[in-house]
């Protein structure tokens, strides 16, 4: 890697963590703001100008909040899963293309902060590492109703993932490479000179599975059981308090931008806009592409909320066999014929 | 006793999807997002309650700026909450004998219910739409005759809860038209006519 390349993904870890920190903070205002206009009602707005400081409202709470340890978890687990689940959710985001590639000085740099050629499977191998820590977190409480959501919630997202690696083997197959950034540059160009070449456009189960399961991932309505509040009370963070709970409570945002960010790069185009390809390849286009990704993330994340406050909460027994019975096989049959189709058309 | 909802419609196997119903449901949701919030924003808007609002007592004045309470002690032997406290004295008017020394409504023990000014006579005792009631002790919630009569002088103008609204003098509150939920009576098969009026 050059030492430009270096700088530049060095610059991009700092602006992802710090991002990433802001998601979860905005995320949860966005949430209460946009549930509330759902629902007929305002959302939290005495907070500065319109509300928009709540969450740094919720943060000084969380600090200040007394930290509870319970007498008969494992310390050591119980304090260090919260961040089991963070931590991977964050690192994922070092193989996602945040803008398009810039030349300086001559030469071109990939506006991400690692251009593994392996991206697809680093992704997925990352999300399964989150499961643990959910687990370790329920598992660590000592508390029966945490464990039940521990496991459901671990049985549930195993389940899932099936149908999400799928769907993206379906994508690396139209593609013909793992890395995210062919991907995204499989997407270039216009059937008929109007469409751009998404893959929605071109795999649509594959992207509704997606998107099914991507909602089944991150523990959002209508698959939120292990969260249930109306059922096990908090589920797996059931015991935990103050900045603990934080971190859980920050590394679910986190996890659903980086599942937005995830739909938006494998089935809408990334980065790409339309009119994209007409304009010079310097760093201000490229910081460009990065506010039009966020922007298509942001979309996502309200796609989030819009569907949860749509749809009621599924039985656990209905979820798994949607999950197995039902997405699991039409993700099957969306590879087989994918294949065929290419190994026909080839 | 049994309800057949007779659902015999089975489900396509599109609607089995239930994509066409989720997608519905959605443009509900997205429908409320845009249209106008309820929500009222206390401090700055404030409930526009009814003229037959229960809120904070007062005693009403009549002609030449009396008080026309009597201290008949009615309104404080209908209090549910045994809240009032009446002391009288005498006095040498045309058209009373007594009218209160000490009149003390507790308005923390009030449960604001209102039998008190239904039960008074003179229209003495009314209840207005004020229901700010805020102090820093238990002692200044007690409201003295002085301060019930100061509340008179503020809301003069306004619609207050009064006797008027519970009946006037001797007349009840005009009684409900139950003849309209009663069942018709029964056909009666064996006599071929219908009953005559309304049965039970």
């Amino acid at each position: 890697m050059s030492q430009a390349q270096f700088i530049v993904s060095v610059a991009l870890v700092l602006v992802m963590v710090g991002l990433s920190l802001m998601i979860g903070g905005l995320g949860s205002f966005w949430e209460r703001k946009i549930s509330a206009w759902i629902q007929d009602r305002i959302g939290p707005n005495r907070v500065g100008p319109r509300g928009l400081l709540q969450f740094m409202a919720d943060g000084v709470k969380f600090f200040f909040k007394e930290d509870i340890i319970p007498a008969n978890v494992d310390k050591v687990v119980f304090v260090s899963a919260p961040l089991m689940v963070l931590i991977p959710a964050m690192i994922t985001f070092a193989v996602v293309p945040l803008g398009r590639p810039f030349i300086w000085a001559g030469e071109q740099l990939m506006f991400q902060i690692a251009n593994l050629n392996i991206g697809v499977l680093y992704i997925l191998a990352m999300a399964s590492v989150g499961i643990y820590g959910i687990v370790f977190g329920a598992w660590a409480s000592n508390n029966k109703y945490s464990l039940m959501g521990g496991l459901r919630a671990s049985a549930q997202m195993i389940s899932y993932e099936l149908s999400l690696g799928l769907s993206l083997v379906a994508i690396v197959l139209v593609a013909g490479s793992l890395s995210l950034s062919d991907i995204i540059a499989g997407q270039t160009g216009y059937w008929f000179g109007v469409l751009p070449k998404w893959n929605v456009f071109c795999q649509p189960l594959a992207a509704i599975t997606f998107i099914i399961a991507m909602f089944a991932e991150t523990n959002r309505l209508p698959f939120d059981l292990p969260e249930a509040e109306q059922e096990l009370v908090g589920g797996y963070h059931t015991e935990y308090s103050s900045l603990k709970f934080a971190i859980f409570f920050l590394a679910e945002y986190i996890n659903m931008f980086l599942q937005s960010a995830l739909a938006v790069i494998l089935f809408f185009g990334g980065w790409q806009f339309p009119g994209l390809e007409l304009l010079p390849k310097t760093l201000w286009v490229s910081l460009l592409s990065f506010g039009v990704f966020f922007l298509k993330a942001l979309a996502f994340m309200f796609l989030y909320n819009w569907v949860r406050w749509t749809l009621p909460r599924f039985k656990y027994d209905q979820l798994m066999r949607i999950g197995w019975k039902r997405l699991l096989p039409a993700t099957l049959a969306n590879v087989f014929i994918t294949a065929v189709w290419l190994a026909v058309t080839a | 006793m049994a309800i057949n909802v007779g659902r015999s419609k089975k489900l396509t196997l599109a609607e089995r999807f239930y994509f066409p119903a989720i997608l519905t449901g959605m443009k509900l949701t997205l429908r409320h997002m845009f249209s106008k919030k309820i929500t009222l924003q206390y401090p700055e808007e404030e409930r526009d309650f009814l003229p037959n609002y229960r809120g904070v007592h007062r005693l009403n004045k009549g002609e030449s700026d009396r008080i026309k309470c009597v201290a008949c002690e009615m309104c404080a032997s209908a209090c549910p909450a045994h809240c009032i406290t009446i002391k009288a004295t005498e006095v040498d008017w045309e058209d009373r004998d007594k009218i209160p020394k000490i009149f003390e409504i507790d308005e923390l023990k009030c449960i604001y219910c209102g039998y008190c000014v239904e039960a008074c006579p003179k229209d003495a005792i009314s209840m207005t739409r004020l229901y700010h009631m805020v102090d820093r002790n238990r002692e200044d919630m007690v409201f003295g005759l002085d301060k019930l009569l100061s509340i008179y002088d503020e809301t003069k103008d306004e619609k207050t809860l009064d006797g008027e609204d519970f009946g006037v003098g001797d007349e009840q509150r005009r009684p409900v038209d139950l003849t309209s939920w009663q069942k018709p009576a029964p056909v009666s098969p064996a006599i071929g006519t219908t009953s005559a009026g309304g049965g039970h």
